[in-house]
Formats: structure tokens, C-alpha cells, sequence
């Protein structure tokens, strides 16, 4: 007994909105919870104002106002939840205008599959974190243009070709250079759907072809530029940190490749003939999921956004976004289960911060990955990046070397624009400066963005309006009233307040850095604690004897665990050397342990073949979070096989 | 019964309504006849907001003692007659504002926010300085506050000057630490609105350097600029010269005799030479206090001729043992004027104060006289910058700061005028505790355009003074905006702002088109009568190339 036709229809129509909402609800849980699209956010940090004159930028390009638009959505990818939305709402529209696009293409049925599979490649490269929102932007805009031609039904070639040239330059200007998709587009549906090769042929050419010729006839494209946002490298994606950047790049040419390869598969489909049976089960299922279709697909997305997915990468962001909210303990939760591959000098640096922020960094460094050098980032050669100046002026900032934070403030501002966290350092270095009308230009500038307005007007009111109108003239410290901020009352007291000159006329070295803040202020502890780093890093431990009456000065206790044993490790390694101490001792525990740990180091020197790498594996075990260890072998090794490993020229080298 | 449906503006059919036999029907139909004419009204009565005005009144105030606190601050200024509406803002605590713009002639401009940002209308703007130049323009300023009463603060008078303003300005426009190249570009801003346009961005040629942009006797047709490219594969650039509407040629003037390019540029009046230094410029950065300083390590002067495409130069202003830089004409042509210093080791930058210098020039004969020391820096005290003389030779404008030759990061950096008549030299009453540095004259000599950061010791921003008959200078005008808070969140920097007389009307793409064409390319020939010489070592690394870790 057969199922009445009108039943089949509706159960067929009920699993297909079934199916497209459970895509649509595990496509935006998947975003949200797995990808967390704050962590976009933190990674590109998109630049969007309300102001007109940041509009007009963008005017006056092609690409401008998708990547206006863009910037605007990115927006929402602060909130987790929020930016999963956009990126759901836009990965289905893409799948919309997909569906739109191969309908036009072939009078076959097309299994929902094929257009509900730009979602999983948008997921994938989601998950690589090397994606930028204009390029799902600039596409969805392409499709729906595509879409547009597509559905023109005048029937002569130059009416098509006109339109065509017409929708070429709109869209042109709209997305820039992913006219070539649009353009690729028409072109296969002139040619292998319309049969009209010379039109077909001719949209075709126009693809690479207008970009070009206009970054010909403009000078302020350059081609490459012209291209843009087609091609996958974008300099804002992230610092260079994926192991297999190639994976992004690869996954994002079949992004754009599946379109038109899509489109040429439907096209060339032959139609089920009329004399077939119109009402086997076979052919609904091509048109519509069946259960069966349905966990299959997701079974085959799940597999593949599993494999595609970089969880460093993420981890690493996480290490960032939680430094950024200065949220220590996660910095540090997220650094121990980091792989070796991917911990540089850029984890180096949080992780110091965060050890640190919870008093923690002259104990614990050495349960962490270091290797000789600095314990942050340097701005070395090696270091030119803008996130490196970013985390160097933040790091610079809270040593209270405010004009350094100020110079590299600024450069990052000059490289990226005006990012909300760059504008709040460049306030804050003004307000401890007390040029409270400076602080109030960036706080003003930061009002303009809208996620930040609330903050910044509320903070301009903190700084007080007559004292911002009044004439003032250039003051020193201390005589800023108003800014109630604790953290910025403290810095004001550790600024540096001698003058020395770098750049043209000099250099200032990392340490020097760290003994200018000293002779201003010795009771900053953090340059105290990131100079005593230094010096453990460098192996300089007669540097270490030297200060120890400078703990007296913070009051510690005792002498922090690595401390104690950069001594230990002294006083065993020199012992015709007299140590002054200053009235402190060195623990009978850190004694017996130097002691324990020269004894497996010897046994491990002494001893051959494979019983040499056990002992290794044992004294990694034992010692290679103690700074022992780091003084043996130039490098921590808390778990085995867990170091920095990666080429210091990639990452960054301290010089 | 017919029923007849009748639509009300959002489509809803009032069926009821049309039954009018019923009272209920009838006082319904009354109602809704009178609820049609709703839409009409409000239309109506926003067309006459809109053309003119909703004409709110004060029907009474109280009078205060003080002046409101506005930005910017207009109080006693001379402004332009010709300038666009210098809106502002109020920064009073209140709810409701008026503002009532007001002079001898003509009728009175009234302003009504409710935010503090007072938007003066054009046209009646424009009306009322027309017809009051050289009288008072007198601003009162209404404050609603929590009680609904309305406080009128101490009237501002405000002088509308006689002479115009040449209309056009043209600047650079670039982020604060232009450390990188990264955006930049210079601008023209016509004066009577708030219209801006682009001359030339530096995206056109790779992101290369743009500056020293100035014209002849401020006129457009007459430009010349330093256009520098950012290294291998793009165009080189060079001193560009742009004549009559036309990009005559870009002049490569690196020497045997001098390896680094002319960077700071000034016209001969007669057009037919432009007289320049070279500089090897170190920009270092300060832990302390003002971030940034500025030094020449080398520096000459030298003249182009354009006739010939050549370089001359003679011993007094290249000496090896000098600082030569800053060249400026008195406007007969006759004198060419400049500063040198000293030279000294780097370290002693703080020492290097320059004097202000000057040497005879016959452009018939390219001969060259006596040098003079117009003022030292021994009897100032001070540095002396950036001189500039007055179209009519009466005046020479001039900075002074405590130490070196980059005013616009000292903030010591003031105005100074000298009467040529008398050749005595006073500090202007305009100054203030920040930098006041670049500065240019208007064609009729009447008003100054000047970079200060003033407002925030940060960000440099073009005012505007008049300078009456005897080297007077009143307090200046900020650059106006349309939105009066412009300034409370713009973080770039103007720089180099010239007055020109009218619009530049090379288009980008020229001047992008002739950056980028082989052709106009001129390499400058050294005059034969000057020797090479043996480059430093300090240049011999390629230093013109952008800086590195840009982001383009």
C-alpha cells in the first residue's frame, strides 16, 4: 500500500526545513561554542567608527563597502554568541544564494547536500582561525549578484552582455576582488547553461580583467591590491603561528573554486528523462534529505571540521584573549596544555606576564618553556610585527616606561588603525602624563567605536570636564585629579624620570630599560622581577648574588624558589667564590635538591647508549621546571619534549 | 448598504465608519474626517520646520556675569570675513541651548541645540559677515538649565576683518608617529565650507613620503612638493614641479655633490629657481617628557634652476662646518634667506641653536654676495626656525625654540615677528606653552596660518591670525569643522598648512600619472663650478627607502 503523494510531499518538505534547521542550530553552536568567534575578535580586532570620515574611506575603493560592511558585522564577534549569529546568518545565506545559483544551472535535482557544503568549508577555515569575515562578505555579496544575472531573462546577448557590464562595475566596486567568482559565474552559466560561448567566453575574460586593468588605470591599487579580499593572505589574520598555514590557504582556494566547479557539475547533469517513473523513492531523495542523507552529511562534516580544526591555534588565542582580560590563571591553565610546537616567544611573553600578575614568576617561570633571552618580546629585528609592538607597548605601559609604551602605542596605531585596546593604551599614556586633554582625543576617538562608546564617555566624564577646558600648561606627575584609577596612580609612581635618548641617537637596551625604572623608583617590583628574569635567562648569576639585597626592598619573605636556586646553583658551581647573601639564607630543601639534581646530572653525563636517554627522561622529569636544569642546558624542559622549539627567526630572537 | 472601505494612511479599512445612518456612524465619519487631516498637518508642519526653523523663543533670562565656556574659543578674535561657520560648542551644563549670532548689519543668526553643538547656518552666515566687515560680531549664548529658565552668559565680540583669507588650504594629513609611511597624504580644504579634497595620497606610488609642499606667492599653478618613493620597484620620485596645470617635471636633485635630495623647498619669486636643503634628519625618541626630537646630522642648502636644470651652491651655504637649512626669499628676490648652526658631535643636540642668516642673489647673473647674520642665536638665546617673510616684504615670521630646527616637537617652539623696517624682532602675543611651529602668509599679507598643538601639546592643528599694518598678530581661529566635536576625537595631525588662492586643479591621478612616468623624470646636473665631494659615511647606506615593518 502505497503513500498517498501529497503525504510524501509534506513528509518530504517537513525533514527538509528539519534538516535546514538542525544544520542551521549545530552550524551556530558549532560557532559559537567550538570556534568562539570572541577569539576572532581578539585576533583581528576590526577597526569600525560611526564616524562619516571613517565611512568615506571606504567610498572610495572597490572592495570599500564590503569591507565596510564587513568590519561592521566583525563587530558582533566581540560577544561570542553574537558573532556566531553573523557567521551562521551569513554561511547560510551563502548556502541560500548556492542553492539559488545550481537551480539556475541544471533542471536536475540537486541533493541539498551539495549547497549545504559551502557551509562546511566556511566552518573549516573558521576553524584554521586564518579567515577574515570580508571574505565571506565579499562572497555571500558575489553569489547574490550572481543570482541577480542569473534570473535576468532577457534573452539577447547584448542586452545580457550589458547587463552583465553594468552588474561588473556595481559589483566590482562592492567587493573588489571577488568579482572574479561573480564574473567566473556568469560566464559558466552563459556558456554551459545559456550555450552561448562568445558571451560565456567574454564574462569569462572579464574576470581576471577588470581587476587588472583597473589597477592599471588606478594608481592607488597596486595589482595584487586589485585582487583583494580574493586572495587568502591578509597580513591582519593572526601573527604567524599556525604550523600548516598552507591547510588555510588550500581550504580557501577550494572555497572558491567549489562555485564554479559546482556550477560546471550541475550543469553538465543530465535531466531524468520523461519516460521515467516520476515517483520512485530514489528520485525525492535526490532533491531533499532523508534521514539517512542527513546523519551522513553531518557524519561527513563532523569528520572533516574535526580534522580541518587547529586547536593550537585556538589555544594560543585563548592564551591572548585571556592576557588581554588579564584572567592570569586561564593564561596559564592554557599554556600548560600548549604543544611544543606551538609555544614561542609570543606564549613566552604572556606567560611571564601572567606568572607575574599572580605573583608568581620568580617560582614558577621554569615550569613553563624559556630559553635564553629576554622573558618578553624584544622588538628585536627578528620581532618586527605588530603584534609584537603591541604586546611590547602593554608590557612597557605597566613597567611604567610610558613614553615606550607611547612610541609603540603609536606605531601600532599607524599600522593598524585605531583598535579600541591601542587607543586606551595611548589615553591611558596621557592621563599619566598628565595631558588629560591628549587622553581625552583618544577617549573621544574611542567613543566613536560602538562597542567601547559607553567605556570611553564614562571615562572622559571620570577625567572632568572643566579640568579638560581649562588652559594648561605642560605638568609633571602626580598633579592629575580626577583619574581615580589605582593602577594609574601606581604606574605614576614608578614612571621613568630619567632622560635618555634611542633611535637616532642611541640605543636602549632591554636591561637598560628594566635599571632606568629601578633608579626612578626601586620599589617597582615588576621591572625588579623581569630584570632578575633577565639576568637567570641570560645566566648572569653574579648579577643574581649581586641584587639579592634588593629583595628587602619588596618585602619577600625568603628568596623566591628560582632565586634560591640560581644561588644554589652559584655557590656549587663556584665554590672558591665567597657569596654575601645579605643576612638571607638559602633553604636546606633548595641545598638537598641542587645536591639531588647534581647527582642525576652526573649519572646522566657518565652514562652511554640508551640508558642515557632514560636518565635524560629522568632528570627532565625530576628537574626540568628548576632552574638547574635551565642553567645546564640553556633552556626549561618541564615535561618531556615540552620546549621552545620553534626557529627564533620565525618567532622572534633576543638579542 | 454599501459599504465603502476607506483606507486611512496605514491601510486599515474603517468599514464601520461608513454606515451612516447609525449616530454612532455619523460621530465616527466626524472623527475620521478630522483624523485624515491628521497626516496632512504634521506633514505640513515639519515642511515649515524644515524651511524655516522651528522658531523657538526666549521669552526671558537671567544674565550672567562670566562668558561661557565654548571650544573652540572665539572670544576677541578677528576672524575672516570670508570663513565658513565656526561652529562650536557649548560646554555648559544644560538641557537646552541657544545661541543668537548678531552685528551691526544684517539680519541675526539664531542657533537652537539641544546638545551643546551650535551648527550655524551657512548662508545667513555668510549674509552677516558680508555685511559687516571690519565691524563687531557680538554671540550670545543661552543655557537652559534644570528649572527651565534660561541664563545668558557675558556676550562674546568677535571683529570680522576687512581683508579676505585666501580660500584654500592646503596641508598634509598623516597619523601622529608617520613612522612607517603607512597613510598620508596632503589636502586642500576650501576655507568657506568645510569642503576637503586630495591632492595627492601616497598610496599612488606605493606608499612612499609626500611633504614640503609650497607654491609661489600662494598660487596653485605654481607647486612644488617632494614626492619620495619607497624603494625598489616603485618610482623613484624627486622634487616635483608642477606649473600652470601641468606637471612640468620631477627633478632627481641627488648630486656628485650631495647625496641626499632636497627636503625642504622654497620658491625664488621670480619662479625660475626653487632654492632648497639637504638634510640627513635623525629622528631619535626621549624616555621623559616630550617623546620625540628631531636632528640633522648633515645639512646644506642649495639652488635648483629650473632654467637650466642645474644645482649651484656656494661655500657659504654648504659648509661642512654648518648646519644650513630653512631657505626663504625676501619677495624682491634679492636675498635669500636662511638658518645655519654650528655644527657639533651628535650627542651635544641639545647645543646646535641656529642663526638666522641671509645672502644676496642675482638670479641674472647666478652670482652670489656677502653673507650676513641677520640675528643670532647668541643674542636670542634661542634657535631660530622656519623664517618666512610677509608678500610685502615688511615682515619676516619666524620660530624660535630653545634648541635645534624641528619646532614642531619643542614645545619651547614660539612665534616670532621681525619688522625688516626697523629690524627689531618681538615674540607674538598668540603664542602658547606648546609648539608653535609651520607657518605660512596669506597672498594679501594679512592673516597667518600656523600649526600649534596648543590644545593638547599632541596633535598639531591649523589656526588662522590676523596681522594687521604693524606686524600685530590677534588671537587666532581654529580650523573650522562642521561637526564641532571634530576635534574631541581626531587623532591625526596637520601639517605644513599653506594658504593658496585658489584650488590646486591637478587631479590625483595627474600627479599619480606623472609620479609614475618615466619621462618626467629630470635628473638635476651639478653646476660646474661646484666641486663633488666625498660622501660621509653616514650616507652611503641607501637611507631614502621607506622605513621598515610597514604594513603594505
Amino acid at each position: 500500500m502505497g503513500i498517498p503523494e501529497d503525504r510524501t510531499d509534506r513528509r518530504a518538505a517537513y525533514l527538509a526545513a528539519g534538516a535546514a534547521a538542525v544544520s542551521c542550530v549545530l552550524l551556530y553552536l558549532y560557532v559559537w561554542l567550538r570556534v568562539e568567534p570572541n577569539l576572532i575578535y581578539q585576533q583581528q580586532c576590526p577597526v569600525f567608527l560611526t564616524s562619516l570620515r571613517f565611512l568615506k574611506r571606504f567610498l572610495g575603493r572597490p572592495g570599500g563597502p564590503v569591507e565596510y560592511v564587513s568590519d561592521f558585522l566583525s563587530q558582533f564577534t566581540y560577544y561570542a554568541w553574537a558573532g556566531a549569529l553573523v557567521i551562521t546568518v551569513v554561511t547560510c545565506l551563502v548556502c541560500l544564494c548556492t542553492r539559488g545559483l545550481l537551480r539556475r544551472m541544471t533542471d536536475a535535482p540537486i541533493h541539498p547536500s551539495v549547497y549545504f557544503f559551502p557551509a562546511v568549508l566556511l566552518l573549516m577555515l573558521h576553524g584554521r582561525y586564518r579567515y577574515h569575515m570580508v571574505t565571506g562578505t565579499a562572497l555571500l555579496t558575489a553569489l547574490v549578484f550572481v543570482n541577480v544575472y542569473v534570473r535576468i531573462t532577457w534573452r539577447g546577448a547584448l542586452p545580457r552582455l550589458t547587463a552583465f557590464l553594468i552588474l561588473s562595475v556595481i559589483v566590482y566596486y562592492a567587493v573588489g576582488g571577488m568579482y572574479v567568482l561573480y564574473a567566473a559565474l556568469c560566464g559558466l552559466y552563459e556558456l554551459l547553461r545559456r550555450r552561448r560561448v562568445v558571451l560565456g567566453v567574454l564574462c569569462l575574460a572579464c574576470a581576471p580583467a577588470l581587476p587588472c586593468a583597473f589597477a592599471i588605470y588606478s594608481y592607488d591599487i597596486s595589482t595584487a591590491r586589485a585582487y583583494v579580499p580574493l586572495p587568502p593572505f591578509r597580513e591582519e589574520v593572526g601573527f604567524s603561528f599556525s604550523a600548516v598555514p598552507a591547510l588555510a590557504v588550500a581550504l580557501h582556494l577550494v572555497v572558491l573554486l567549489f562555485f564554479p566547479s559546482v556550477s560546471v557539475w550541475a550543469a553538465l547533469r543530465r535531466v531524468p528523462s520523461a519516460g521515467a517513473a516520476p515517483e520512485t523513492p530514489g528520485a525525492a531523495s535526490l532533491q531533499t534529505f532523508t534521514r539517512r542523507s542527513l546523519g551522513l552529511f553531518l557524519l561527513t562534516a563532523a569528520l572533516l571540521l574535526g580534522a580541518s580544526f587547529d586547536e593550537g591555534a585556538k589555544r594560543r588565542l585563548q592564551i591572548d584573549y585571556y592576557a588581554r582580560h588579564r584572567q592570569w590563571e586561564l593564561v596559564l591553565e592554557k599554556a600548560r596544555r600548549l604543544p611544543a610546537e606551538l609555544y614561542d616567544v609570543y606564549v613566552m611573553h604572556e606567560v611571564n606576564r601572567a606568572l607575574y600578575h599572580s605573583g608568581r614568576l620568580l617560582d614558577e617561570m621554569f615550569s613553563y618553556p624559556q630559553r635564553k633571552g629576554a622573558p618578553s618580546i624584544l622588538i628585536s629585528p627578528q620581532q618586527q610585527s605588530r603584534t609584537a609592538y603591541e604586546k611590547f607597548a602593554e608590557l612597557a605601559f605597566e613597567l611604567g616606561h610610558v613614553n615606550l609604551a607611547q612610541h609603540w602605542g603609536h606605531q601600532v596605531l599607524e599600522f593598524t588603525g585605531p583598535r579600541p585596546h591601542v587607543l586606551k593604551l595611548l589615553a591611558y599614556t596621557n592621563i599619566v602624563k598628565g595631558r588629560l586633554q591628549a587622553a581625552d582625543t583618544f577617549l573621544g576617538a574611542l567613543s566613536r567605536n560602538p562597542l567601547q562608546s559607553k567605556w570611553a564617555e564614562r571615562y572622559r566624564q571620570r577625567l572632568g570636564g572643566e579640568s579638560l577646558t581649562a588652559p594648561r600648561r605642560a605638568q609633571g606627575p602626580g598633579l592629575v585629579e580626577g583619574a581615580a584609577d589605582g593602577e594609574l596612580q601606581h604606574l605614576r609612581s614608578v614612571m621613568v624620570n630619567e632622560d635618555h635618548t634611542y633611535g637616532g641617537l642611541g640605543r636602549l637596551t632591554y636591561k637598560e630599560i628594566l635599571c632606568q625604572l629601578l633608579r626612578g623608583n626601586k620599589q617597582n617590583r615588576m621591572a625588579f622581577e623581569y630584570l632578575t628574569a633577565l639576568y637567570l635567562l641570560m645566566k648572569q648569576l653574579d648579577q643574581i648574588i649581586a641584587n639579592v639585597e634588593r629583595l628587602d626592598d619588596f618585602g619577600y619573605s625568603g628568596i623566591p624558589r628560582h632565586y634560591e636556586e640560581a644561588i644554589s646553583y652559584y655557590i656549587g658551581t663556584h665554590p672558591d667564590k665567597p657569596v654575601d647573601l645579605r643576612g638571607r639564607h638559602i633553604s636546606k630543601e633548595t641545598e638537598e635538591r641542587f645536591h639531588g639534581f647534581a647527582r642525576d646530572l652526573t649519572r646522566y653525563r657518565n652514562a652511554r647508549g640508551p640508558e642515557k636517554q632514560v636518565l635524560l627522561n629522568t632528570l627532565i622529569r625530576r628537574w626540568g621546571n628548576s632552574y638547574f636544569y635551565y642553567a645546564v642546558f640553556g633552556f626549561s624542559e618541564p615535561a618531556i619534549g615540552w620546549r621552545i622549539r620553534r626557529p627564533d627567526v620565525v618567532t622572534g630572537a633576543t638579542k | 448598504m454599501n459599504q465603502r472601505r476607506l483606507l486611512l494612511p496605514f491601510g486599515r479599512p474603517f468599514d464601520r465608519l461608513m454606515a451612516p445612518s447609525s449616530v454612532e456612524g455619523l460621530r465616527a465619519a466626524s472623527l475620521s474626517r478630522r483624523l485624515c487631516g491628521v497626516p496632512v498637518v504634521l506633514a505640513a508642519a515639519i515642511l515649515i520646520c524644515l524651511t524655516h526653523g522651528c522658531r523657538e523663543t526666549i521669552a526671558g533670562y537671567k544674565p550672567l556675569e562670566r562668558a561661557a565656556r565654548i571650544f573652540p574659543d572665539y572670544a576677541d578674535c578677528v576672524i575672516p570675513p570670508n570663513i565658513a561657520p565656526l561652529n562650536f560648542l557649548v560646554k555648559e551644563p544644560g538641557t537646552r541651548y541657544a545661541v543668537t549670532i548678531s552685528a551691526e548689519q544684517g539680519e541675526a543668526v539664531s542657533v537652537f541645540s539641544s546638545s551643546g553643538s551650535i551648527v550655524i547656518p551657512r548662508e545667513p552666515w555668510k549674509k552677516l559677515l558680508s555685511a559687516n566687515r571690519g565691524s563687531k560680531l557680538s554671540v550670545d549664548i543661552y543655557v537652559m538649565s534644570g528649572e527651565d529658565s534660561w541664563n545668558r552668559f557675558k556676550r562674546l565680540t568677535l571683529t570680522i576683518a576687512k581683508e579676505e583669507i585666501d580660500p584654500y588650504l592646503v596641508y598634509r594629513e598623516m597619523p601622529l608617529y608617520n613612522l612607517v609611511w603607512n597613510d598620508m597624504g596632503v589636502y586642500q580644504r576650501d576655507l568657506r565650507n568645510y569642503h576637503e579634497s586630495l591632492i595627492l595620497h601616497n598610496r599612488s606610488f606605493g606608499y612612499g613620503c609626500l611633504n614640503c609642499h609650497t607654491f609661489l606667492r600662494n598660487e596653485p599653478t605654481k607647486m612644488v612638493m617632494n614626492v619620495r618613493g619607497p624603494g625598489p620597484g616603485h618610482p623613484p620620485g624627486g622634487m616635483l614641479i608642477a606649473e600652470n596645470g601641468l606637471v612640468s617635471r620631477i627633478v632627481d636633485t641627488k648630486t656628485p655633490f650631495n647625496a641626499i635630495p632636497a627636503i625642504y623647498l622654497a620658491w625664488h619669486p621670480s619662479g625660475k629657481a626653487v632654492s632648497f636643503s639637504t638634510n640627513k634628519v635623525l629622528q631619535c625618541f626621549h624616555t621623559v617628557g616630550d617623546s620625540r626630537d628631531v636632528v640633522d646630522r648633515f645639512s646644506d642648502v642649495a639652488l635648483y634652476r629650473i632654467d637650466t636644470n642645474t644645482i649651484t651652491t656656494v661655500p657659504e651655504l654648504s659648509s661642512p662646518d654648518q648646519l644650513e637649512t630653512y631657505t626663504t626669499w625676501s619677495p624682491d628676490g634679492q636675498f635669500m634667506y636662511f638658518c645655519s648652526a654650528p655644527k657639533l658631535p651628535i650627542e651635544r643636540y641639545k647645543e646646535i641653536r641656529y642663526d638666522l642668516m641671509r645672502i644676496p642673489y642675482d638670479l641674472q647673473t647666478d652670482t652670489w654676495g656677502k653673507l650676513e647674520t641677520v640675528l643670532s642665536a647668541k643674542e636670542t638665546g634661542l634657535s631660530i626656525t622656519l623664517p618666512r617673510f610677509s608678500p610685502d616684504g615688511r615682515f619676516l615670521l619666524f620660530c624660535m625654540c630653545t634648541y635645534g630646527n624641528f619646532p614642531a616637537f619643542s614645545s619651547t617652539s614660539d612665534l616670532y615677528m621681525m619688522d625688516m623696517r626697523t629690524g627689531k624682532h618681538r615674540c607674538l602675543d598668540i603664542n602658547s606653552y606648546k609648539s608653535e611651529a609651520y607657518h605660512s602668509w596669506s597672498s594679501n599679507g594679512r592673516w597667518i596660518v600656523f600649526s600649534s598643538k596648543r590644545r593638547d601639546g599632541l596633535f598639531a592643528r591649523p589656526y588662522f591670525s590676523y596681522v594687521d599694518e604693524e606686524g600685530k598678530a590677534y588671537k587666532p581661529i581654529l580650523l573650522p569643522q562642521k561637526d564641532p566635536a571634530f576635534y574631541d576625537s581626531y587623532i591625526r595631525v596637520y601639517n605644513v598648512p599653506e594658504l593658496v588662492k585658489e584650488p590646486v586643479r591637478l587631479t590625483p591621478r595627474e600627479l599619480a600619472h606623472a609620479i609614475h612616468a618615466p619621462d618626467k623624470l629630470v635628473k638635476a646636473k651639478l653646476d660646474p663650478r661646484v666641486k663633488p665631494r666625498a660622501q660621509p659615511e653616514a650616507l652611503k647606506k641607501d637611507w631614502w627607502s621607506r622605513p621598515q615593518g610597514h604594513a603594505q
